[in-house]
């Protein structure tokens, strides 16, 4: 692993923490995080390293020290700055149960988080709309950015990753989106965000069901334009996408922002072998797979990612799709984004892979995330 | 080396290093508004760290700053040729603030005008593609003018305003993004302008500062008073840095003003800091937060001796206690560059009667100077005071 910078590398080869960190950190040019917060935080983990509850503490404390003034702030009517701190208090407080095992705990602490997303969504973003999403006989929740357009306008899906929400989704890509003029739907599918924490519904390979539910719903709505919507998943959500864009056709693009791993069976089988003898030199926590797919051991879910796999499926995607990789990505390695570009059956398909030179090399380029949407978001202007 | 070794913090890039640390911070500052990218400054950071030792420490970071802003330049050139109006504005805008951090230790001559100017190209083409809103104006001013953005609050009807005046090594493309774009989501207009001594103004029209800032100051509110967003009754005047010296001035001699904003006050005597400062820059340089030629030349003075003549003149004694408007002053309880006692004795002497005093704390974050450490936290709360005080 070559040395990098502290701003990518906060827990030098603590990769668990690292990674978490520069997760949260990527938030920064929305406004939605503080980098001085979070820097307060990293120093008082730096030398708690060893202990493994350091983690929820400093981040629960810091989440709830902002929570604190958020109240304040929204009693005394300043909503604009309420609506700032719940923000942050948000993502603080979301990434304060990343490695806490799910129980009640966890769910609590996910409640709390939710809590102040909406709250400072509500409060500093009223072009964010709260729909449910109708999905087999019950909803799964979703925010639409409306783009400042008169007429019918494209659409995005987006799919979050393993570890991630809609309510970052929202502001990374959601923000770039509504710009150039695209309304985006952040949705938590299954297995994802609030979707799993608060209503307990866990992921499925057969990810076009509700990929189709997200479509119906957005084919209802008169200011979207049904012939331009696209999907887009990021991480692990880089699957997902693929997989919709392979089954349900009413698609007219497809993005995976980041390919996930081509042999995921093998991959979660290497996560169980390094969480044995090296825990902190991984990405992804113990317990975090089996959870999103609901497996009793790790080893059924090691069998359940045998489903996960796009080997016969990318051949039947048929709409202009686009792969995105970091040339530097340490969680999902860069060779999987050729193999997951070379299976795609369309005509027109790119794979762009970002440089350390140019940024955003890192994983889903959470590194630099403007330079990955930017370009995520053009493509779609070019192809759609 | 491991990245434990290299870590500085987030407030203090380089220890021992307050030169390049404040400097740093400064762009640091303006993460929360995509102005730049933490991944690319971090970059230059550990690049600059190197050569942290080299004999000419201004040359390195001009060098490594203007190196990654000519990158970021050309891919905005390359995006806006292919017609890809946003992501250029993206790439524009980072280069900016990296060009203009890269003149920053440039002494006054033909090579800083020539990185200025690839600055202020940038910082143009990203605003209009990115903020078509932001209009550029010109203030009339003595026979010239001044140039300023000015930024409605989105909806019909007259608003509040705030003439926003920038500190000393600041710019109002600086400004209007980390203070203009939150006022306007609360219904306030912003007029950020280069006053007198300040970035544009000073570099391309050599209009230099004056004691006498209420000039600038009432150049200002006439202009913003012809517009039909403005409700002349509540214009505020706000400055940051060497502007919380500018608007007490400003607000002490130009009653029209409804409110006055101090974020952060200025050195009260101004005269015996850069008598110290000098006497640090004597000894090596990165322990001076400013460069040996910034006062001087934004005075445009002949020598350091006329400079610190000059000095004496900046000096709010018996102006401030003139102040009758609600008058607002924030300041960092850490800040290094301005000691809080500065804005201790500023509240003190202010005469009006609706006064407030505003320190950060480390525990509630921004007790950097100017809150330049978390922006958005000094920028809340002025955008409630004015609703609440204006």
């Amino acid at each position: 692993m070559p040395a990098r910078p502290p701003w990518i590398d906060h827990f030098g080869d603590n990769f668990l923490w690292s990674n978490a960190t520069l997760v949260i950190k990527g938030m920064a040019p929305y406004g939605v995080i503080a980098l001085e917060e979070m820097d307060r935080v990293c120093e008082r983990l730096r030398v708690r390293q060893h202990e493994p509850h350091a983690w929820f503490e400093e981040w629960g404390a810091m989440g709830a020290l902002v929570e604190r003034a958020a109240i304040a702030a929204e009693k005394a009517g300043r909503k604009h700055t309420a609506g700032d701190y719940y923000l942050r208090a948000g993502n603080y407080l979301y990434n304060s149960e990343r490695f806490l095992r799910p129980g009640p705990e966890k769910r609590a602490a996910g409640e709390r988080a939710f809590h102040a997303y909406h709250a400072g969504i509500r409060l500093r973003h009223p072009n964010i709309e709260f729909v449910e999403v109708p999905y087999a006989g019950t909803t799964l929740p979703a925010l639409f950015m409306k783009a400042p357009m008169a007429g019918p306008a494209p659409t995005v899906v987006i799919v979050n990753g393993m570890d991630n929400c809609k309510e970052m989704s929202i502001f990374f890509a959601g923000l770039e989106f509504a710009r150039r003029g695209m309304h985006t739907l952040a949705m938590d599918g299954p297995g994802q965000g609030e979707t799993l924490r608060l209503r307990g519904m866990h992921s499925r390979y057969d990810y076009e069901v509700p990929g189709g539910a997200a479509f119906d719903y957005l084919a209802r709505r008169p200011d979207v334009d049904a012939k331009r919507v696209a999907i887009m998943g990021y991480s692990f959500g880089g699957y997902y996408s693929a997989r919709i864009a392979a089954f349900e056709k009413r698609y007219a693009a497809g993005i995976s922002l980041s390919a996930l791993h081509w042999d995921l069976a093998a991959w979660q089988t290497r996560i169980k072998e390094k969480n044995a003898s090296d825990p902190k030199a991984v990405a992804q926590s113990s317990f975090q797979f089996q959870w999103v797919v609901n497996a009793p051991t790790v080893d059924d879910a090691i069998e359940v990612a045998r489903k996960f796999s796009l080997k016969d499926v990318a051949k039947n995607i048929t709409c202009p799709y686009l792969v995105t990789h970091g040339g530097n990505d340490r969680v999902v390695p860069v060779e999987n984004a050729p193999k997951l570009y070379e299976a795609i059956g369309s005509k027109n398909k790119t794979l762009k892979i970002f440089t350390a030179e140019e940024g955003g090399a890192e994983h889903a380029h959470v590194d630099n995330r403007q330079v990955g949407i930017d370009y995520a978001a053009d493509w779609l202007m070019e192809n759609m | 080396m491991g990245a434990e070794a290299k870590f500085a913090g987030w407030a203090v890039h380089f220890p021992g290093n307050l030169r390049w640390s404040n400097a740093m911070q400064i762009v640091k500052g303006m993460a929360p508004y995509a102005a730049i990218a933490m991944e690319e400054v971090d970059r230059i950071g550990d690049r600059l760290k190197a050569r942290e030792t080299e004999g000419d420490p201004d040359t390195a970071w001009k060098e490594e700053w203007s190196a990654m802003a000519d990158r970021v330049a050309k891919v905005g050139d390359a995006a806006a040729a292919e017609g890809r109006q946003i992501t250029a504005g993206n790439q524009y805008m980072r280069a900016a603030n990296y060009y203009y951090s890269a003149e920053r230790f440039i002494p006054p001559g033909d090579e800083k005008m020539a990185m200025y100017r690839k600055a202020l190209r940038c910082w143009h083409a990203a605003l209009e593609r990115l903020h078509p809103q932001i209009e550029r104006v010109e203030v009339p001013y003595e026979g010239q003018s001044l140039p300023a953005y000015f930024l409605p609050a989105p909806g019909p009807g007259r608003k509040r305003t705030v003439v926003l005046f920038d500190g000393m090594d600041n710019a109002k493309e600086m400004s209007v993004i980390f203070a203009g774009l939150d006022f306007a989501k609360r219904g306030i207009n912003t007029l950020a302008i280069d006053g007198p001594g300040q970035s544009e103004t000073l570099r391309l029209r050599r209009i230099y500062s004056r004691p006498d800032y209420e000039v600038a100051g009432l150049a200002a509110y006439d202009y913003v008073a012809t517009r039909p967003e403005v409700d002349p009754k509540r214009v505020s005047v706000m400055g940051y840095s060497f502007g919380g010296y500018h608007a007490p001035r400003v607000a002490g001699m130009d009653k029209r003003y409804a409110g006055c904003i101090a974020l952060g006050a200025m050195h009260w005597e101004m005269h015996a800091w850069l008598t110290e400062n000098k006497a640090k820059l004597d000894v090596d340089a990165r322990k001076s937060s400013t460069s040996i030629f910034q006062f001087r030349w934004v005075v445009g003075a002949a020598d350091d001796a006329a400079a610190l003549e000059t000095a004496k003149q900046f000096s709010l004694e018996g102006i401030a206690q003139k102040i009758e408007c609600p008058v607002l002053i924030l300041h960092g309880e850490n800040d290094r560059i301005v000691p809080l006692q500065s804005a201790r004795t500023l509240y003190e002497k202010v005469g009006a009667k609706n006064k407030t005093l505003k320190i950060f704390t480390a525990e509630e974050g921004g007790a950097e100077h100017c809150q330049v450490d978390n922006r958005p936290l000094g920028i809340d709360y002025v955008g409630d005071w004015i609703l609440a005080n204006t």
